[in-house]
């Protein structure tokens, strides 16, 4: 039996139109560094962060080829601190920051950090800034790719206060805390009067820890032997309701920085009154 | 939450706060016997608050926190009230 006159099989494989090199390529980078190059990180935040670690993780690209990964870690009691890491020869291929705080992540608009790379030691020349934003467990600083943030943009941490609790016959005086920066949205009180016969009228005042720049006086009085409520906010109305709740507007928006307070000044204030504390929201960023 | 009494004005707090956030008492100014607020006026006149002698101030002197924090002012001191 004659076999039929068939062409034996053949792979038929479509080439690539691109082609690729293999040796001689230039690295993917544009960041090459020497040994005398550094990069430093500066960590800032909140003063109530505590105990936060920030983990440094490159990858370098050496002259042999080679990648070589690193990881250098700054552990701070406070969120805030510096660290130094000298560089060896070749291209950063890639750089990020890990935050770990000990109460687990901390919400974004608490830590803040920045990376620049710089030449010299100990007083280093910087060259440029590679990292600068916030970040916490669940959300990397890196570099490249990432977005550079001063520290007062972009939304901030929501936080609600409870101030103190003065003791009778004081005003309620709050504080911003250091390395802060608070747009304040609201805040209420309640003045408990003494049976002592008088009339008491309730200001809020904003000032720098020195200097006053802004007062609203309630619309009402409060007498002996009452409990009455005071509020302020960036609502943009004031007024009264109900004879027992005192409404004031606050600036808008109300930025304060470290050592301004919002405190109280009432006309009349005897030694048995006695204000409560006050509740206050705030959106706060790193001052930095 | 532990609560506090300032040894200096007597007001009370917490801290750390609910969310674990530490809270920074600074003393309240004192009120002027002698000089009472006068609401007819825009602004507060300085001499209405009399500075607290040795006021407590719990906030970091600035520029410490990267090294060694230091609060502003110790006062009295505080003493732990409750839990």
């Amino acid at each position: 039996m004659e076999t039929p006159n068939v062409k034996p099989a053949e792979i038929i494989t479509k080439p690539p139109k691109v082609s690729f090199s293999t040796q001689g390529i230039p690295a993917p980078s544009p960041l090459y560094v020497t040994e005398i190059d550094s990069l430093t990180l500066n960590a800032n935040s909140l003063p109530f962060a505590g105990a936060t670690t920030f983990t440094v993780r490159a990858r370098l690209l050496r002259a042999d080829g080679t990648i070589t990964p690193f990881e250098k870690i700054l552990a701070t009691t406070t969120g805030s601190g510096a660290l130094n890491i000298p560089l060896a020869e070749g291209f950063l291929l890639s750089l990020s920051v890990l935050v770990s705080s000990v109460g687990g992540a901390s919400p974004v608009g608490q830590v803040y950090i920045q990376v620049h790379l710089t030449r010299g030691f100990p007083n280093p020349t910087l060259i440029t800034m590679l990292i600068s934003d916030y970040a916490n467990a669940n959300y990397l600083a890196t570099w490249p790719g990432g977005r550079f943030a001063q520290a007062q943009q972009g939304r901030g941490n929501i936080r609600a206060i409870v101030g103190t609790d003065p003791a009778a016959g004081a005003e309620i005086s709050e504080s911003v805390p250091a390395q802060t920066r608070w747009r304040l949205i609201a805040i209420f009180a309640q003045l408990t009067t003494s049976i002592t016969v008088a009339t008491r009228t309730v200001s809020w005042v904003l000032d720098d820890g020195v200097n006053t720049y802004w007062r609203a006086i309630s619309f009402g009085t409060q007498g002996a032997s009452l409990t009455q409520s005071y509020e302020a906010g960036t609502f943009g109305s004031s007024g009264i309701q109900g004879n027992t709740l005192s409404m004031e507007g606050l600036p808008y928006p109300c930025w304060m920085t470290s050592t301004f307070r919002i405190r109280t000044l009432t006309t009349n204030l005897q030694a048995g009154d006695n204000w409560g504390p006050p509740t206050y929201l705030v959106e706060e960023w790193v001052n930095a | 939450m532990p609560l506090f009494r300032c040894n200096t004005c007597q007001g009370t707090y917490r801290s750390p706060q609910s969310d674990g956030a530490i809270y920074f008492h600074a003393c309240p100014p004192t009120p002027n016997p002698l000089f009472q607020p006068d609401t007819a006026k825009p602004l507060p006149d300085a001499r209405e608050t009399l500075e607290r002698p040795n006021k407590r101030d719990e906030n970091f002197v600035p520029g410490t926190l990267a090294t060694t924090p230091a609060i502003i002012a110790a006062g009295a001191g505080r003493t732990q009230t409750g839990p």
